[in-house]
């Protein structure tokens, strides 16, 4: 039994203050709230055009980090059965027994309320609302409702990964607009091809723990096609900034040389699934230098 | 113009990969078993809904 193992894990059973706090760190997945915050501060700078304030953006990147590790937290503590069994998320807190599932829990839910109420006071209504609906949406909709049950499941659910952009356009002019909606559809037509990349690499590992991601369920070939489908139309929709009028010459350069590698590279990666990490990388890569671009364009 | 130019193009790629998208999901009679249940049509259609309704919004509001 895993259990057994997890017990003679180094890592288990935290023996100091800073083991705990590091586990509960951990629990957030630091790594994906950087790259949900990169969205978020190109968005503020299209929104004001220009520098939105200091204050503004450091308030905002507090709040989106409450609430997106509150999500991360308590999708682990939904999940911990199937962390478990994968060979990727086995060292995680829950799995190694370094955090209960009830703290973790509470942790998870303190997280989220305070990130809403720190919006709420500092930032704005809106952008409190969308980040505390984003939470909800990953946790019940993707976690607990689309995970285990459909081989669309990273289509859907990841809007909730989408929504920081919005917050970020939202906490500038208290309201969403055309742009804004661009961007969310930016990160939730690039998040399909990145994951479905990870989960070439590690389907055996899904299909042990039950989860129907698109490998799992249609076969690597089927999938392969499906990441070229969707990198082109997540090209399109980066080009659909361009007409809105928020950004200009510099990122519409930047847009069509991106886009033309990352068409390229999914391609590419049909004759090299082996090579679908580096898919998952450069995919960061590209989303981080898109949002750059537009933030310098909103700049400068 | 160079917008124009840009709206044209978005919406070729967006319009020839939602085709595409949905022309995986539906092409073959093996992959139409994968999305028999009503659920399942909608949760494949939705994404590639909205994309085209975006490409929408954005031609007729751009400046």
């Amino acid at each position: 039994m895993n259990g057994k193992a997890e017990i003679t894990d180094p890592r288990s059973r935290p023996t100091g203050r800073g083991d705990v706090v590091r586990a509960y760190v951990e629990l957030t997945k630091p790594r994906i709230i950087e790259l949900l915050l990169t969205t978020t501060v190109p968005a503020m700078i299209l929104a004001a055009d220009g520098w939105p304030g200091t204050w503004l953006v450091i308030a905002t990147l507090i709040g989106g980090t409450l609430s997106a590790g509150g999500a991360n937290t308590i999708n682990q503590v939904a999940d911990a059965d199937i962390d478990r069994v994968m060979k990727r998320t086995r060292s995680r807190p829950l799995p190694t027994d370094r955090i209960n599932s009830r703290n973790a829990l509470l942790f998870g839910a303190v997280l989220g309320v305070v990130g809403f109420l720190w919006l709420l006071v500092t930032v704005n209504l809106p952008a409190a609302i969308l980040s505390t609906l984003a939470l909800l949406f990953y946790v019940f909709v993707y976690t607990l409702f689309l995970k285990r049950s459909s081989a669309q499941n990273i289509v859907i659910g990841g809007a909730a990964g989408a929504v920081p952009a919005l917050v970020g356009w939202a906490a500038v002019t208290g309201s969403l607009a055309p742009p804004a909606w661009v961007l969310f559809a930016i990160i939730f037509f690039w998040t399909p091809p990145h994951f479905w990349a990870l989960s070439i690499r590690y389907r055996e590992d899904y299909a042990a723990a039950g989860v129907p991601m698109l490998p799992v369920a249609v076969g690597v070939g089927r999938t392969l096609d499906h990441i070229v489908a969707y990198s082109v139309v997540l090209v399109g929709v980066s080009f659909l900034l361009i007409p809105t009028g928020v950004v200009g010459l510099p990122y519409s350069i930047v847009a069509v040389i991106l886009g033309a590698v990352v068409i390229g590279a999914s391609v590419w990666l049909r004759r090299h699934e082996d090579q679908a990490i580096r898919y998952f990388l450069a995919s960061n890569v590209y989303l981080a230098a898109l949002f750059a671009a537009m933030a310098v364009d909103g700049l400068f | 113009m160079l917008r124009d130019v840009f709206m044209v193009v978005a919406a070729i790629l967006v319009g020839g990969g939602c085709v595409a998208v949905v022309a995986l999901e539906f092409g073959s009679s093996e992959q139409r078993r994968l999305v028999s249940r009503p659920r399942d049509v909608v949760e494949v259609l939705l994404p590639p809904a909205l994309a085209l309704v975006l490409v929408w919004i954005v031609w007729f509001d751009r400046i």
